[in-house]
């Protein structure tokens, strides 16, 4: 979960106090434009809105500062619905924000992230902004490795700023204001912060350092970013119909974390386990559908709903329906099957002709077996079960045989199943 | 930060307790685990402790202290508090935490404030937020305690056989969990099993198992790990599991590079989680979400720069002595092998086992597959192979066990057309069907066909003569003023669990068994199968024979004759019987009455749309049914029908339709055609009204104490009375009183249609002036007219109820008009037209069952034959006929599914009123 721009992310900076950039949406008007653009030396910065996260990389070349009315609006119509590439991940842009430039001699760029190295949060500052970060030299950019109980200190920024020669005029507004983020990440359930650029507003000879841009991600396992009541909107590019269904099921007791791979896939995977997860979904590769992770011991009415609402979603275009897991330690592995099955009973209607493999292993597994089974007798679907000590990636390859055998019967108009 | 450093030589720059592997788990470790009667601690918590041999000292569950978590070995003692337990002397130095995702911080702060011998912590815990992680980092650092997880499955050390924490090795750990020289560090829990298994077959066992989980903070990560396999003597590799996300593993093996701790052991390591590098949310485990340099290409790039060669090729295999990565945990037994050949280190048994392709279930369904994908199933690993045998002996449906208070698997209402629905069949749909047939389908979920019916009728007509036997209590309680649910209720208690129930039961098992393995689904009589059996049978239950037995046995022979109804079972009955007779006190008749009802039953049991006990008890179900129809009759001395039944002088009174039995006994004459057709009807609607009604309630209520089918059945009668059909009873008197001066039968229908018609307009009028005076009074509460209006189908000009409006259809189809439903529908008409409703509310389901009574009885009660007390009863007594099938539905599907006292209401919903 994570937002991008000062649109909805100066929300989270004014929580705590912390100086942001004025901004206008993409429905402001004109008068409101020119009053923005006045109270800023007759400029305004317009940046496209993205929902969701863009990736690592941020908005460089879709920023536009314009100097007139005229030039905002045309930088809107450019930016309204503008791309943003990072690798194979493509978002586009619904709307944009007008900002007020901050003329500044300096940028700063800030963050705080859990630290996976020092195990414990950490302030990273940059006295240039705009830039990315894994691009500084380590002599340029000071970590704070600090007490997530005290939070960052005073001296911590004092001593980061000066070993940064950090103008000396910039130093103090900064320790009054940057310590303000450690608040804001702790309260409000954020894993990363990261304002880039921070600029540094002069009025009547002081300085104070006001964002101009905002990254963050929130934890969805901490509930400290409802607090914030941010639209739905914001997170919906993050999420699909069928995801969105399939985590109103999320709970602590067992995992229901779905991706939604490739609407055109042709597998079907219920896959069982973290580990299984991330192996089996790259094996399967563009064939499956959906990646999920469906451990954690489900009880039989969310096994029940999650196969309900993926079969609902995918059977029809499913050749193969697969459950792999490795040897299951906690989870119940009749009353998962049973979740499935029964719920295959319901759904089979949109394909008949679908057909079953599964690799698991784990506590009730016959039992879980003998029911899918039955089951599938009844409904008259081909399946094959493995149990654990055939090689789960044996069973994938397998699947994608009989999906590439299916398909191929398909095109030649013979029956496969 | 390194506060409070227990390993004085721990070389890292924060705390690390453990020194070596063995730490982490060993015979002296003594758990307390947290929220130990949880639903996921209880199954888990016993497994280990057994396979421990005893390690958990003590458990924590809030609020329940003094209770304990029984276990096979010794009952595990529950606190209150963690506190609770260190006061009672009890010393344990691994906490382990079950608890839900917002309570494990306060849960650690617990056990490092309480117990100063606490070493470390296992979470199990999934969904921990990023936030409560780094306060638990902080607080243990300080504290000086290792931590491991969260999302972890705990540690396990298959030398000492101890596992800590979650189900490591499931449950049946010592299968998987096989004494060795390898160590696992794996972000999956799973796959630490699955590895675990995996190496088996290159005959390679472990040492210690850590599941280290996946969430951004790993607490034990891989430096710890490797440095306390480099200090644990019987461990000669690692084998490391790694998903993206975090710098754990590039930390790891540079500080080595760095000589801040020494490893010379060799490390498999497999990642996995390419596809994840352009996700911007995690999907699986909460940590594996990469950002830059800790994506799986990275961290694939960290592995082999360390291990100075390429990923595995079993092409090509080439590794060498610090290890090797491989693609997939398949190839982790082959790697392992290469690497330990190299270093001149024995694997540590015989290989087990193989991972080629084994299908131990396959069905082809008539599909021609190529030879590639044409595996054939392989007899599955011991002891699989047994539990599939077995299975194969297992016939019927098979139900998960849940709570089933205010629940049922039988009967629901449709939301939609707000009809009940029996076994996924609406009671309109059902109305058609012969009321004895409708008796068998609430047990069986399949309606027995009209052929089977021939033999099924006489059965329920001899265990309605059976249930004759009850009746002098019956009289007894009808003269102390009882009403029909307390004098038939006490036949049925009365009835206990008697031998001829047990037979049914019992014997009913023993044909299954015997038959089943050789026939599948299939009935065909096979006399050398049945010779066989005839030897093999023994244990079939005694029961006590009656005198008009072997008439009753000789006409079922006849029917099912005439009827081509035999079957295999009723074939080595009656060869059974031509054997030994009643030798040995096997009653004949109550063998055969198995056989009849096994065969209808049987497609239902072997499609396993029933359960086993379903068909077990399916007979007990019919003989109560026979004593709640035999012991509602009213005057015995008078009903003829009833005598005949008892003495079954007769054969042929067996073979009444069930629904005419039922009518001769309530009413002591013949009907006529369109009445029997409108009693079987009115008794089919009135079967369930879902599973929430007081009838349905009390009958489960009894099940969930565990009583038997009997008392559970007194259980749904006892929960039902006057109230039960009320409104059909007000309706009643309401018709009674309004159509006093007028006789409905005085003309064929169309005749008097213009009289029931302004009667209603009088009594419309009538009613507007009665509505008008009691509100001018105040009174808001007035008398409604029953069977008028719904809460569903009401607002609309004109409305309508679809199931009255069906039923009624369906009766004038049968060329059936009723004059008082008739006049029902004037009625409704004239209410609107004079003002006393705002629309043309609709006549309810309910005036069908009042009506249809009336006119059952009507000329009887015209003629004083039946008075109206009697008529009370009767009209009680019709709707507990309806009722007694759908507790069976009830019984039957609450035995299968619920558990013991789940009727319940919990202490938290009771309340005190004063």
């Amino acid at each position: 979960m994570q937002l991008t721009g000062l649109k909805y992310g100066r929300k989270i900076l004014e929580m705590v106090e912390f100086p942001v950039s004025p901004s206008l949406t993409e429905e402001a008007s004109i008068e409101d434009i020119s009053k923005l653009m006045a109270a800023h030396g007759g400029k305004c910065v317009v940046k496209p809105f993205f929902t969701g996260g863009i990736g690592k990389k941020g908005k460089a070349g879709l920023v536009k500062i314009a100097k007139s009315v005229h030039e905002a609006i045309a930088a809107k119509q450019e930016l309204y619905f503008a791309k943003h590439h990072q690798g194979n991940h493509t978002v586009q842009a619904n709307g944009v924000t007008f900002e007020g430039f901050i003329p500044s001699d300096a940028e700063i760029y800030v963050s705080i992230t859990s630290s996976t190295i020092h195990r414990q949060p950490v302030m990273t500052i940059i006295v240039e902004g705009g830039v990315d970060v894994e691009e500084v030299s380590p002599d340029k950019k000071k970590e704070i490795v600090f007490n997530p109980v005290t939070g960052v200190k005073s001296f911590h920024i004092i001593d980061a700023l000066r070993e940064l020669n950090c103008p000396q005029e910039y130093i103090s507004p900064l320790v009054q204001h940057l310590p303000k983020l450690w608040q804001a990440y702790d309260t409000y359930g954020l894993i990363t912060l990261e304002l880039n650029p921070i600029r540094m507003q002069s009025k009547g000879g002081r300085f104070t350092p006001v964002a101009c841009d905002i990254k963050a991600s929130f934890d969805q396992d901490n509930p400290g970013w409802k607090r914030m009541s941010f639209p739905e909107e914001i997170f919906s590019t993050d999420i699909t119909d069928f995801e969105a269904e399939i985590n109103l099921l999320r709970t602590y007791q067992g995992q229901s974390d779905v991706t939604e791979l490739n609407p055109e896939g042709t597998i079907l995977p219920f896959i069982f386990g973290g580990g299984a997860n991330s192996a089996a979904t790259e094996i399967l590769g563009q064939k499956a559908i959906i990646s999920s992770d469906f451990g954690g011991n489900p009880p039989y009415a969310k096994m029940k709903s999650i196969a309900d609402i993926s079969f609902k979603h995918w059977l029809a275009k499913t050749n193969v329906v697969l459950l792999i897991g490795g040897k299951a330690n906690n989870t119940d592995i009749f009353v998962t099957f049973k979740g499935i099955f029964d719920s295959l009973k319901e759904h089979i209607h949109l394909n008949p002709n679908v057909q079953v493999v599964v690799g698991r292993g784990g506590p009730n597994l016959i039992r879980g077996m003998v029911y899918a089974r039955d089951v599938l007798d009844n409904l008259k679907v081909p399946y094959r079960f493995f149990g654990f000590d055939s090689s789960m990636v044996g069973v994938l390859e397998h699947a994608l045989k009989l999906d590439d055998w299916i398909i191929d019967n398909q095109k030649s108009g013979r029956a496969a199943g | 930060m390194k506060e409070n450093n227990r390993n004085n030589k721990s070389p890292f720059p924060y705390f690390v307790g453990a020194k070596s592997l063995v730490d982490l788990a060993n015979k002296d470790s003594k758990v307390v685990v947290m929220n130990i009667l949880g639903g996921e601690s209880s199954k888990v918590t016993p497994v280990s402790h057994i396979y421990s041999s005893g390690n958990v000292v003590a458990g924590v569950q809030y609020g329940r202290a003094g209770e304990v978590l029984e276990t096979p070995i010794g009952n595990i003692p529950v606190y209150g508090s963690v506190s609770d337990i260190v006061e009672h002397g009890i010393k344990f130095d691994t906490g382990v935490i079950y608890l839900p995702p917002n309570a494990v911080s306060h849960a650690v702060s617990e056990l490092c404030a309480g117990n100063e011998h606490l070493k470390q912590i296992v979470i199990v815990t999934e969904k921990m937020s990023v936030r409560d992680s780094r306060y638990i980092r902080w607080g243990c650092q300080r504290r000086g305690v290792d931590v491991i997880g969260a999302n972890s499955l705990g540690v396990a050390n298959s030398w000492d056989r101890v596992r800590i924490g979650g189900a490591l090795g499931g449950d049946k750990p010592g299968e998987s969990l096989v004494k060795g020289s390898v160590a696992i560090h794996s972000n999956s829990g799973n796959f630490s099993t699955t590895i675990s298994e995996y190496i088996k077959t290159a005959g390679f066992g472990t040492s210690t198992i850590v599941s280290s989980g996946k969430d951004v903070y790993i607490h034990f990560a891989l430096p710890e790990f490797l440095y306390a396999a480099e200090n644990d003597p019987r461990t000669k590799a690692v084998i490391v599991y790694v998903e993206p996300g975090g710098y754990y593993e590039q930390q790891a093996l540079e500080w080595i590079e760095q000589g801040l701790y020494p490893f010379t052991k060799p490390i498999i390591a497999v990642v996995t989680g390419r596809w994840k590098k352009n996700l911007t949310r995690s999907v699986g485990h909460a940590g594996a979400l990469s950002g830059v340099g800790d994506d799986a290409i990275a961290k694939e790039q960290i592995f082999d720069k360390y291990f100075g060669v390429p990923e595995y090729d079993p092409k090509k295999p080439k590794v060498s002595k610090r290890g090797v990565r491989v693609q997939t945990i398949q190839q982790i037994p082959e790697a392992l092998a290469e690497v330990m050949k190299m270093l001149g280190h024995k694997s540590d048994f015989e290989p087990i086992g193989d991972l080629s392709l084994k299908p131990w279930f396959v069905n082809h369904q008539g599909l021609h597959f190529p030879k590639e994908l044409n595996i054939e199933s392989v007899k599955a690993m011991s002891p699989y192979d047994k539990e599939i045998d077995e299975a194969n002996h297992m016939v019927g449906a098979q139900y998960l066990r849940q709570t089933m208070r205010n629940a049922s698997g039988a009967t629901r209402m449709n939301k939609k057309t707000d009809v009940t629905e029996i076994h996924g069949k609406s009671l309109l749909d059902l109305v058609s069907e012969d009321f004895g047939a409708s008796s068998l389908f609430a047990v069986l979920r399949d309606m027995p066909s009209a052929n089977q019916m021939h033999i099924v009728t006489p059965v329920l007509n001899w265990l309605t003569s059976e249930g004759t036997k009850y009746n002098d209590f019956a009289v007894e309680s009808r003269k102390n003023g009882a009403t029909p649910n307390a004098y038939i209720g006490a036949c049925v208690l009365m009835s206990g669990n008697n031998e001829m129930y047990k037979a049914f039961q019992q014997n009913t098992k023993i044909l299954i068994d015997l038959f089943y393995v050789d026939i599948g689904h299939k009935l065909d009589i096979e006399d050398d199968l049945i010779s066989k059996k005839l030897v093999e049978v023994k244990d079939l239950a005694k029961s006590a024979t009656g005198p008009n037995d072997q008439k009753v046995y000789d006409h079922l022979m006849i029917v099912m004759k005439k009827h081509s109804l035999e079957n295999i079972f009723t074939r080595f009955v009656n060869a059974y019987v031509e054997k030994n007779g009643d030798k040995g006190g096997v009653n004949s008749l109550h063998l055969m009455v198995v056989a009849i009802l096994l065969g209808v039953s049987w497609k239902a049991l072997t499609d396993r749309r029933i359960s086993r006990s379903d068909a077990e008890n399916l007979g007990v179900y019919l003989a109560i049914n026979g004593i709640i129809v035999a012991n509602s009759v009213i005057d015995r001395d008078k009903n003829k029908f009833w005598n005949d039944m008892k003495s079954l002088k007769d054969g042929k009174t067996l073979d009444t339709n069930y629904t005419e039995s039922c009518f001769k006994i309530l009413f002591n004459r013949a009907p006529e055609k369109n009445e029997l057709f409108a009693l079987n009807s009115l008794f089919n609607l009135t079967i369930t009204n879902g599973p929430g009604t007081l009838s349905a309630k009390g009958a489960k209520e009894s099940v969930s104490a565990k009583n038997y089918i009997s008392t559970t059945f007194a259980g749904f009668m006892m929960n039902t009375g006057l109230a039960h059909g009320g409104n059909g009873f007000e309706a009643i008197a309401f018709l009674i009183s309004k159509l006093d001066k007028l006789d409905p039968y005085a003309k064929p229908i169309k005749e008097i249609s213009g009289d029931l018609e302004k009667l209603a307009a009088t009594v419309a009028s009538d009613y507007l002036k009665y509505k008008k005076v009691e509100k001018a009074k105040g009174n808001l509460q007035y008398d409604k007219i029953p069977c008028t209006n719904h809460p569903v189908f009401k607002g609309k000009p004109v409305n309508v109820d679809p199931r009255e409006e069906y039923v009624r259809e369906l009766f004038e189809k049968h060329k059936i008009v009723n004059p008082f439903l008739e006049f029902y529908h004037y009625l409704v008409v004239e209410l609107h037209k004079v003002g006393a409703t705002d629309n043309v509310f609709c006549v309810n389901i309910d005036a069908v069952i009042a009506t249809v009574s009336l006119e059952l009885f009507w000329k009887q009660f015209k003629s004083g034959e039946i008075k109206e007390d009697a008529m009370k009863d009767l009209v009680f007594t019709m709707f507990l006929f309806g009722r007694m099938v759908g507790t069976a539905a009830e019984v039957a599907d609450h035995l299968n599914r619920g558990t013991d006292m789940d009727c319940r209401t919990p202490a938290s919903e009771v309340q005190f009123v004063t």
